[in-house]
């Protein structure tokens, strides 16, 4: 790749972040962390909207909404916020999105299977399938490649939609880090291209700039979005990530912000 | 900006003319293209299947002598020790090209503090040599709990001996282990590639200074871009950048007395 100045070619484009969340991730080593800094690293970079879950979200379900409150006073309606639902108290979750998805910058619904400990195509899953096809609810999925040393991540295997669609297929779903591995893309880009609903993002620690090539060829355009999962990660690496792949300008600016845009009806 | 990646795998099996040609021309691009004036290149095939065998298969490549300012690492296993006349060896390695010895003790399946291990440190310090040490080898539990008393002792025994630690896996992210040993340790450092956290690069430059930073690429796990361009676009001031992705590996090497 020939040398880009970063810094003055991302300026070419507007983004949406659709995988960020806001609060000290868990159990991780910040040196420093605030919410400010994770804002001002976005908007240096050009992000017009993000699309947040609050990471006390996966451990506190009430404690979410009072942090997103909170969130929406300090840092306004450019950050649009994934309400979680926790498998585990399912009844409590579906409550708490009803009650308080016209009272925030609502974005959609945030799954976490490996945090929860309950595999996609649980049917403890089935009560959040049927509200989200009902009100055109998108999803949003931590998902990773079953290839790990980790069980608790076979939990997130994306390929385990399969049956879920099979019985909701209207159902919008992001996978979030798409599998997560290199090895596994493969297999994940072919389910997206037989699903029509279901999107990749490439937030998290797997930066690999040839995948977005890939899946263009493979799968088609406008089915990326771009993630980063800060604060667990920097947006430094995604942003170059992007511009340093073998694709257009016009897919960059897809992956950027056009793909978000459509599926959450920014426009 | 120059940068010199001491974080780059090699698994070309160098078995024609041809293929050794076609490594050079396509290593060459890479560090043209990145700005990698300097780097340390490693067999894949060393880790993956027999560490003499690789380490010989590097050696036979030629791109040492074929492409300026590249250099060897060696992955060592205590087996060293008693294959070879250690003294000699390092001696031979260092001609060769060779500016640094790595260990995967548990993909290797040795104690990495041992007795022959103990006398290659002690040699190596003697000498200050640097080594290269990824700490998910040093993960006893299989759930990133890290032998950090073993490290400690390796440390504390060779003060002389530069030990850089490699960052897969996250590892610094999670783990608290590494503050208290740079604390601890000024023979200690870290290698960039895998510090993916929010401003962790700036962090590690404001609480222990730019100089215990190494850059590396990971090559090809992770594209040399990501790793050159964080650090060109951190918030950290230029001496900082130039310390981190050149000048403290070179300072380094300078330092080696092979005698």
């Amino acid at each position: 790749m020939a040398k880009k100045n970063i810094e003055e070619e991302i300026k070419k484009f507007k983004l949406i972040d659709s995988h960020m969340h806001l609060g000290v991730a868990p159990n991780t080593l910040y040196y420093k962390y605030i919410d400010e800094r994770v804002i001002e690293l976005q908007k240096k970079f050009n992000v017009e909207i993000s699309i947040c879950s609050h990471c006390i979200s996966f451990y506190d379900l009430e404690g979410q909404i009072d942090a997103i409150k909170k969130a929406q006073i300090k840092f306004g309606r450019h950050i649009y916020w994934n309400l979680v639902y926790d498998p585990r108290c399912l009844e409590k979750s579906l409550e708490l999105i009803d009650k308080n998805k016209s009272k925030i910058n609502f974005a959609g619904v945030k799954i976490h299977p490996v945090i929860h400990e309950t595999k996609i195509d649980s049917k403890l899953y089935k009560p959040l399938w049927e509200y989200a096809t009902t009100n055109n609810i998108v999803i949003s999925a931590h998902t990773w490649s079953p290839y790990t040393d980790n069980p608790k991540q076979f939990h997130g295997n994306p390929l385990l939609f399969e049956t879920v669609l099979k019985e909701f297929p209207k159902l919008k779903i992001i996978l979030g880090h798409s599998g997560g591995k290199v090895n596994f893309y493969d297999e994940v880009i072919e389910f997206v291209k037989n699903h029509e609903n279901v999107y990749m993002d490439f937030s998290g620690d797997c930066i690999y700039p040839p995948v977005y090539k890939k899946v263009i060829n493979k799968a088609g355009r406008g089915r990326i979005l771009f993630g980063t999962d800060m604060p667990m990660m920097d947006i430094r690496y995604h942003i170059t990530s992007v511009l340093s792949a073998d694709i257009d300008d016009s897919d960059r600016q897809d992956i950027f912000y056009n793909t978000a845009a459509k599926l959450y009806n920014f426009n | 900006m120059k940068f010199f990646d001491i974080n780059f795998w090699i698994n070309n099996s160098f078995y024609s003319e041809e293929e050794k040609e076609n490594a050079v021309v396509k290593i060459k691009k890479i560090m043209e293209d990145n700005d990698i004036f300097n780097l340390i290149a490693t067999s894949q095939f060393a880790l993956d299947y027999d560490w003499n065998i690789g380490n010989e298969k590097l050696l036979n490549s030629n791109l040492h002598e074929k492409i300026n300012n590249l250099y060897y690492s060696y992955i060592l296993t205590p087996d060293v020790y008693f294959a070879y006349d250690f003294e000699k060896y390092i001696r031979k390695a260092f001609a060769d090209g060779v500016r640094l010895f790595r260990f995967f003790p548990k993909h290797h399946l040795f104690y990495i503090n041992d007795y022959y291990m103990k006398n290659i440190f002690g040699l190596l310090s003697r000498k200050k040599f640097p080594i290269m040490l990824d700490l998910k080898e040093l993960d006893i539990t299989g759930n990133k709990y890290f032998d950090i008393n073993v490290l400690e002792r390796i440390l504390d025994n060779n003060e002389e001996m530069p030990v850089i630690l490699e960052t897969s896996l996250k590892q610094c992210m999670f783990n608290r282990f590494y503050f208290p040993l740079l604390e601890k340790y000024k023979n200690l450092y870290i290698e960039i590639s895998g510090m993916l956290l929010i401003d962790q690069i700036e962090g590690y430059v404001e609480k222990f200074g730019s100089k215990r930073l190494i850059f590396g690429t990971n090559y090809p796990n992770i594209i040399p871009e990501l790793s050159t361009n964080r650090i060109l676009l951190s918030e950290i001031n230029e001496s900082d950048k130039e310390n981190i992705g050149f000048n403290n590996i070179n300072n380094i090497l300078g330092r080696i007395e092979i005698g």
